[in-house]
């Protein structure tokens, strides 16, 4: 316990100290790429709580993200900018869907579970196409950055950049709080024994469903803060490739542990990049110009790998997964 | 107390209950044996809502519960133990009980530990005390051994306070020593519980047993008290193997 608070420190102090540093080595781009880490560490923490705590295998937590910048996005074109008001629409709004789709998917379990959440997903993807308004597959402009009335300017950089640091503590703490209460042990005992919770006089669907509600909110706020980050909102934000990444950081930072999806996200993001500019610099070797773009194709094996060396994940190096 | 009328469950072209008729009074421990496959554990999981039977009925404490979704009848008292153990692993044994505990107490919360919550935390420990695993409290269930997973079993069917215990085989898989401290356990639980018990350890349901069903292919052959069944020839033939 002790141990995991002092790491805790000493990687809040890190993240806290990044800008500056980064400001002054002229870096600025990572102060950017960590935000952009921050925000989908959120959306990462959030399907933890169904997919770790739960063990409900959504397949399609990125519908959320869409949401969440559609929701801001849509508000602004139309000149509702008060990010009060976009970013409550935004969690509104996530909330309203996951509890259409959760009512519907959680009656069903295993690979049913995990189709029915995708195919859902996928409508909402061909839904933002079909959207001519909002730009069908290009995707839309942000018009302007969700507005908070000189309280925060989230057209600073560095301002939005502590924002998102809050923002992601305070997620990683809300489903750690989550968990350890009645109802989030009610939900994990679901997921480890449903027949004896049954028995005991606990039905799993509404725990479920209010889990899967709640992971769909906040991952709705990722969605309204990565709208402000991208300042572009397209439907393959909604991919299943999306849904996909965000599994990945889940399971690679360890599951139904508290700081695994913050790990994760961390770690499949750096990756991602590293590949990347290993990839552009092996390219000219080959008389190409760009691979850039094939960096999936290497991150596939990473991730098997990563699977197979550590089994609770990247959190399971630093201590044991909770009871 | 619990009354069932024609209870029958097929599956496929197999009667495993065959129009039961059986009733339990307040208090009684009362016994289900049968050779294996008779349909005791099908008749339990029909009385605790894990089943719905194909026809027929079940009257708890009064109300019609034939349909009833398992956790509202365990919310209602009627709780079980499991033929082959079912607890959570990767909870520790006072966990394991303190959700007990937290299903009778009917409240929940979102933000409250529930981990240190004196409420459940004290029943919780007062149930291990009372199966003999007091001791045991913070070890996980995973690394009990099977003795002790059996009588965790127990201690989460007590901690929801129920006003009907059904325990399907508690001794199963135990040694001789384990059961004995089974069936003590079961002799002091019996003083105050109302109790239906499955079991094939003949010793033990002579020992606790007020009367006794007996289960053949699906039916009941007979209902009486201990010394009776035992010289019921008929019991006899289709169950002990004598003639
Ligand atoms: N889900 C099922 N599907 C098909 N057949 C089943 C099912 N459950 C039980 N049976 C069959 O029904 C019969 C009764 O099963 P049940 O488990 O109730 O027996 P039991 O009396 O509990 O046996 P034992 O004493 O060995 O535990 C058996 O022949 C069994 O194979
Ligand atoms: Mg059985």
């Amino acid at each position: 316990m002790r141990s995991r608070l002092i790491l805790w420190v000493l990687a809040i102090a890190l993240l806290v100290a990044l800008p500056p540093v980064m400001t002054a080595i002229g870096q600025t781009f990572y102060i950017d790429l960590v935000r952009r880490i921050m925000i989908l560490a959120i959306a990462a923490v959030s399907l933890n709580l169904i997919l770790g705590y739960g063990g409900l295998v959504s397949f399609g937590h990125a519908a959320y993200l869409g949401i969440g910048a559609y929701s801001v996005g849509i508000l602004a074109f139309y000149g509702f900018t008060n990010g009060w008001l976009q970013w409550a629409v935004a969690i509104g709004a996530s909330a309203l869907v996951a509890l259409a789709i959760g009512a519907v998917s959680i009656r069903t379990s295993g690979v049913y579970f995990i189709m029915i959440t995708l195919a859902f997903t996928q409508m909402l993807y061909y839904l933002g196409i079909s959207l001519e308004e909002f730009g069908g597959d290009d995707g839309m402009r942000l018009k302007a950055k969700s507005q908070f009335a000189g309280l925060i300017d989230l057209r600073e950089p560095i301002t939005f950049y502590y924002l998102a640091l809050v923002l992601m503590l305070a997620s990683v703490y809300l489903v750690y709080r989550i968990v350890n209460s009645r109802f989030g042990v009610v939900l994990r005992a679901a997921k480890s024994n449903e027949a004896r919770t049954r028995a005991i006089g606990f039905p799993p669907y509404p725990y479920r469903l209010a889990a899967f509600v709640m992971a769909g909110a906040m991952c709705g706020l990722a969605g309204a803060l990565y709208a402000n980050h991208t300042n572009y909102i397209v439907p393959g934000l909604m991919s299943w490739q999306h849904s996909g990444d965000l599994m990945f950081m889940v399971i690679l930072g360890g599951m139904a542990s508290t700081a695994g999806p913050v790990l994760g996200a961390f770690a499949f993001i750096f990756t991602e990049e590293f590949l990347k500019v290993l990839l552009n610099w092996v390219a000219p070797i080959f008389g190409k110009r760009d691979w850039a773009e094939y960096w999936a194709i290497l991150m596939g094996p990473v991730l098997v790998l990563s699977v197979i060396f550590f089994r609770r994940g990247l959190a399971g190096i630093f201590y044991k997964p909770d009871a | 107390m619990l009354e069932v009328r024609g209870l029958t469950k097929a599956f496929g072209a197999l009667r495993a209950c065959d129009g039961i008729d059986f009733e339990v009074r307040e208090g009684e421990t009362h016994a289900v044996i049968g050779p294996n496959g008779a349909g005791t554990t099908t008749f339990i999981s029909q009385l605790a809502g894990n089943l719905l039977p194909d026809s027929g009925s079940v009257h708890f404490a009064g109300s019609d519960v034939t349909r009833l979704p398992a956790p509202q009848r365990a919310r209602m008292g009627l709780a079980r133990s499991f033929q082959i153990t079912s607890v959570y692993p990767d909870f520790t044994a006072l966990d394991n009980v303190a959700l007990a505990v937290q299903a009778r107490s009917g409240r929940t919360g979102f933000w409250k530990a529930a981990r240190g919550d004196a409420s459940l935390v004290e029943p919780a420990k007062q149930a291990l005390q009372a199966v003999g695993l007091g001791e045991r409290t913070h070890v996980f269930a995973a690394n009990l051994s099977h003795g002790e997973q059996r009588q965790l079993e127990v201690a989460m069917a007590l901690a929801t306070e129920p006003r009907l215990l059904l325990l399907d085989e508690p001794m199963a898989g135990m040694g001789t020593e384990e059961s004995q401290r089974m069936i003590t356990l079961l002799s002091r639980l019996k003083q105050t519980k109302t109790i239906i018990l499955v079991e094939h350890d003949m010793d033990a349901v002579f020992r606790l047993a007020d009367r006794i069903s007996v289960l053949v292919y699906g039916r009941v052959i007979a209902t009486d008290t201990p010394e009776r069944i035992r010289a019921n020839t008929e019991v006899r033939k289709a169950y002990l193997g004598e003639d």
